[in-house]
């Protein structure tokens, strides 16, 4: 590749490098399963029974009951860490958004409950902090960490459970597959390079005025747009029969090294065309050259333009090993109840 | 070296192919992109909606025991009676309950979002002033209850204005702005909530 076809790739390689947005960590907290205790506060045969329950949960409703326990936070604003951390992870199944994440941070003796959109009907917010009060706080006032966890985990899922029971929450989940729109940006691209591609075909034809390229010795018919070679007279002469001689067919031949012009007139016509004829050794053919770029600029395109596509859905989410396997899809509108102990 | 020759009708073809791939990258793509913004729009002006309408529900709730032990002089009473009578976008039954109008613009809602905000203070207000309007317990859960329903109320100013601002900002980027033009897209105004409704309504007890 010689350098007009780098410099020509350039601009092309920033489409690979567009920023990707990237949203403040610092208020979403990391959910490794149903029971995450980065504080390390409970025993963790307390912590598999929960995990199991939690998933067993999941499995059955859908539901996504999820409790963060955290030394403390960078962010005191509790409210705001349960909620974007609730939607980046989507808690809760996506069509009964019955999701629910428990925060504590003990340095801080904050909590709160986020409670997807879909249980506000039965985890209203007095019964959320009426939950904590009952089951949570007293334990944790006494540092039985342990125990208040398990004591609300329980507590919670059997309230979720009794509404569910009752009639008051919904539990159908349907798996529908979303219909795909024909995704129209994507031609954008690709109708650029049709262009372009039957641009560059098109001026490989040869037009009057334009630059044939010849290796010394050479011998080619010459095809020119709008002279027809076969059928009429056509006057045809070389302006260096040294470099370039030509025949009456249209034959020309290429004898050595330079630059010249081959005439083209028709008999009845008073327009006399040129023809640039360029001889010169070894030289890499052009159609190579102007193919890799095309291609470049393909596959820079299509590549810039599905990477930006995918980066719009979100981020990806973080698996446990047959635990918490990543959010469901559901969402929270800051509903929920919180407080200290 | 070759020389090439395209039958007319591969030509043709090509044109015309790029043409209808032109139409679609250039003018569909960026016009359903504006379509599905604005009805992301509309929709978060909905959440807006339904939790403003959650709050005048419990000023509902509350009304009735309110006003009872209130002293029928008193300028807190005098005030929520004022603000209950008449909030643009919102209707009153006969039993005094609040419902915001279904059709309410966002200004509407940002008079009722201000109005309702002052009556919640005021009960505040009267709740702290008047001790027998209830025990402990029921003012507490009356405390919880106020800071969800606000906390979802600013939630739902937040991404109502997140929604405004990718839409505005899309429909004047060129070429946006040309097909936004001539199909009759508008900007749309940021939703203000008063500097007091801003803040959810710090309840104390003593």
């Amino acid at each position: 590749m010689n350098i007009r076809n780098t410099l020509a790739l350039v601009p092309f390689l920033f489409f690979l490098l567009c920023p990707l947005s990237v949203r403040a960590q610092e208020s979403i907290l990391t959910i490794d399963n149903y029971i995450t205790d980065h504080a390390n506060v409970i025993d963790d045969s307390t912590e598999q029974e929960l995990n199991e329950m939690g998933a067993r949960f999941e499995e059955e409703t859908g539901s996504q009951v999820v409790f963060i326990i955290e030394s403390n936070l960078e962010n005191p604003d509790i409210r705001k860490v349960a909620y974007e951390t609730f939607n980046h992870y989507e808690l809760g199944d996506k069509d009964l958004d019955n999701g629910v994440l428990f925060i504590a941070s003990i340095d801080d003796r904050l909590r709160y409950m986020e409670v997807g959109r879909g249980l506000e009907a039965v985890l209203t917010d007095i019964t959320s902090q009426h939950l904590q009060t009952d089951y949570l706080v007293p334990s944790f006032q006494d540092e039985n960490y342990t125990e208040g966890i398990e004591s609300l985990y329980t507590h919670t899922i059997e309230t979720i459970e009794s509404g569910i029971s009752e009639g008051s929450l919904k539990t159908e989940r349907n798996q529908d597959a979303s219909a795909a729109a024909i995704d129209w940006s994507a031609l954008i691209p690709i109708g650029m390079i049709l262009v372009l591609i039957a641009f560059v075909a098109y001026q490989k034809r040869i037009q009057p005025s334009s630059t044939i390229v010849l290796q010394p010795e050479e011998t080619t018919e010459l095809r020119v747009r709008g002279y027809d070679f076969s059928q009429e007279n056509i006057l045809i002469s070389s302006q260096d029969s040294r470099i370039v001689s030509v025949e009456p067919s249209g034959k020309i031949h290429a004898h050595k090294v330079g630059r010249t012009k081959i005439f083209l007139q028709r008999l009845e016509s008073t327009k006399k065309d040129y023809i640039n004829v360029v001889v010169r050794k070894n030289h890499a053919s052009t159609s190579r050259d102007d193919d890799a770029v095309l291609e470049a600029m393909l596959w820079g395109s299509l590549l810039s333009s599905g990477r930006r596509r995918r980066y719009m859905g979100g981020f990806p989410r973080s698996g446990g090993f047959g635990g918490f396997r990543g959010g469901g899809g559901g969402s929270s509108r800051g509903g929920g109840a919180g407080g200290s102990w | 070296m070759q020389n090439r020759k395209f039958p007319k009708w591969s030509i043709a073809l090509v044109v015309i192919g790029v043409i209808v791939v032109l139409i679609g990258g250039l003018f569909i793509a960026p016009y359903n992109n504006m379509i599905s913004l604005e009805e992301n729009v509309t929709t978060k002006e909905a959440n807006i909606q339904s939790s403003l309408q959650s709050r005048l529900d419990k000023i509902n709730e509350l009304m009735p025991s309110v006003q009872g032990s209130m002293d029928h002089e008193s300028e807190v009473y005098q005030e929520i009676t004022a603000l209950r009578s008449g909030i643009q976008g919102v209707s009153i039954d006969e039993e005094g309950n609040m419902t915001i109008d279904s059709n309410a613009s966002a200004s509407e809602l940002e008079q009722a979002d201000q109005a309702s905000s002052q009556l919640l203070d005021d009960i505040r207000i009267a709740i702290e002033a008047y001790p027998d309007l209830g025990s402990t317990q029921l003012m507490s859960d009356f405390m919880t209850s106020v800071e969800g329903i606000e906390n979802r109320l600013s939630v739902a100013r937040e991404e109502y204005n997140e929604a405004v601002q990718e839409y505005n900002t899309t429909i004047r980027k060129f070429p946006n702005n040309l097909i936004a033009g001539i199909m009759g897209f508008e900007s749309i105004d940021p939703y203000e909530a008063s500097d007091e409704a801003q803040e959810a309504p710090q309840v104390s007890f003593e």
